[in-house]
């Protein structure tokens, strides 16, 4: 499903959430939608979703409005962070709920996801830990087979194996079928390696749109004397510097293959890293 | 449209059900003891009356705001579009007027049955001295019957559930100032109805020719009401 972002803007009251924001998602791949706080990340997702409405531009699913639109919304499941279901009802019953709303729901798949979460059908989502009550999400978020899957923070409050569990079995899922899904977190470092496109918004900004192939490939960290460091990047794209001493680190954004060339001790700059590093510059800017 | 009408279906009548089970259950809970506070405790002084309608409206007027606060926003985020929405709720809440006043009526009619015993028009419990009644609004006016009083007891909860649906969705697309501006304006014009006798008026015609009609107009304005509420609804967001 090809998404097209024309123009949106959010305004809450005198604050812009999302501002003039203009991009595309062309194919069905694990999309990292990363920023800090407040950068309006679960805005733009709820706006996708058909939750919420544009101030203005607008969010196209193969060129049609997802808000009130069942052909659209069929395809979309967003989970966040909380708040995905009603605290009163049982487990089995939102599964069965679910199965009935969402065209391609796998229910051997929701079975199976139960089992392994250990989650108790007959439970009511009140009674959950905050981390059962994440694998619930997670669950429908996979068993749900949705064109476009968004996973805003789903995983508040589960443990670290719980979570390896969901990215094995979320990569299972999408080598068996591609959708789109589109990942917020701030757990970057642990999801990094899962991300083929990388969306950074700052500020209801769009900073930054680039495959993490190419991140990888032009984004760098040079180290060496002052004096060296200053040359070599002389008019190129600096995101942070550091010193220590006589011992100067730059963060660049530019051609890593030159910067090998070159005497400085060469690195690749983690995804978390860089998030960090372009949103101070945007800040500072 | 027919599965995500299921669907949600579905989800208001897992959503409710919680809450009717717990709200029977008190209800017959509460009728047990005060029959079994009757049959122990004869007073000759007081008289115990039970009734089971007030009740069902209050449940039916605390429903409509917990639907606009805990089934639709679930619903919007599972991918129900408005307009399925608002026919389900419509479903649902016409389904659960009729089956509360069904069940309340029914227990009346069968305790009615089991006790026989009436005197004008208000049911008694006991050997002789009146000392439980089972009450009813309708047997203030007329000879009442099974059906007659399901249906008093569906247009007024319905009635209620409208109103309070449509007072929720205003609370909820507008907050706070616009749910108490609202019920501002609403007291201003019916404190100025009641200065100017319109309300006084109206209840003396009223009861002056009191009539089993004026129950299917309120019944339609339930629905007008009810109607008026997918202005609120067509584009609500979460």
């Amino acid at each position: 499903m090809q998404i097209e972002v024309k123009n949106v803007t959010k305004k809450y009251q005198t604050k812009y959430a999302l501002e003039n924001v203009s991009f595309s998602l062309h194919e069905p791949k694990i999309y990292g939608l990363l920023g800090r706080n407040g950068a309006g990340k679960t805005t733009f997702m709820e706006i996708l979703a058909g939750h919420q409405l544009a101030t203005d531009g607008e969010v196209l699913v193969n060129g049609k409005s997802p808000f009130d639109n069942r052909e659209v919304v069929k395809e979309i499941c967003l989970i966040k962070e909380a708040d995905n279901f009603n605290k009163d009802m049982r487990i089995h019953q939102i599964i069965k709920a679910c199965s009935l709303l969402y065209p391609k729901w796998d229910q051997q798949l929701a079975d199976e996801l139960l089992k392994e979460y250990k989650l108790n059908g007959k439970a009511r989502v009140k009674t959950l830990s905050k981390g059962m009550s994440s694998a619930l999400g997670v669950i429908v978020g996979l068993a749900s087979k949705a064109a476009i899957t968004i996973f805003d923070e789903p995983y508040i409050g589960m443990d670290a194996a719980a979570r390896r569990k969901f990215y094995d079995i979320l990569l299972e899922e999408y080598e068996e079928e591609k959708r789109t899904i589109i990942f917020s977190t701030h757990l970057i470092d642990e999801v990094s390696l899962l991300f083929e496109e990388v969306l950074i918004l700052q500020e209801g900004k769009l900073i930054l749109q680039e495959t993490a192939d190419t991140l990888r490939d032009k984004t760098c960290a040079v180290t060496g004397e002052i004096e060296e460091v200053k040359k070599f990047i002389c008019n190129k794209k600096v995101m942070k510097t550091k010193q220590l001493a006589n011992v100067m680190t730059a963060y660049i954004y530019g051609d890593r293959e030159e910067a090998n060339q070159s005497n400085l001790q060469v690195e690749g700059i983690p995804i978390q890293d860089l998030m960090i590093y372009l949103t101070e510059t945007e800040r500072g800017a | 449209m027919q599965r995500e009408l299921k669907g949600s279906l579905y989800y208001l009548q897992a959503n409710l059900r919680y809450s009717f089970i717990i709200f029977w259950s008190i209800m017959i809970g509460t009728l047990a003891l005060t029959i079994l506070a009757d049959l122990l405790i004869k007073s000759e002084e007081g008289i115990i009356a039970f009734n089971f309608s007030i009740p069902i409206y209050i449940f039916g007027a605390i429903f409509g705001f917990h639907i606009v606060k805990n089934v639709i926003p679930f619903l919007i985020k599972m991918g129900v579009t408005r307009k399925s929405l608002f026919i389900s709720t419509g479903i649902l809440l016409c389904g659960i007027s009729l089956i509360n006043s069904v069940i309340a009526n029914t227990i009346h009619s069968s305790l009615e049955r089991v006790y026989g015993d009436t005197m004008g028009g208000f049911i008694s419990y006991s050997d002789g001295n009146i000392t439980l009644t089972i009450t009813h609004f309708a047997d203030l006016f007329m000879d009442s019957t099974w059906i007659s009083r399901v249906f008093i007891d569906m247009s007024l909860t319905f009635f209620f559930i409208s109103l309070t649906l449509i007072l929720g969705l205003i609370f909820y697309r507008y907050g706070l100032i616009g749910g108490f501006g609202t019920l501002g304006v609403v007291m201003l014009m019916f404190i100025l109805a009641i200065s100017r006798g319109w309300v006084t008026s109206f209840f003396v015609k009223l009861f002056e020719n009191f009539h089993f009609t004026f129950f299917y107009q309120l019944f339609a304005v339930g629905i007008i009401i009810y109607l008026l509420s997918f202005i609120l609804m067509r584009r609500i967001t979460i």
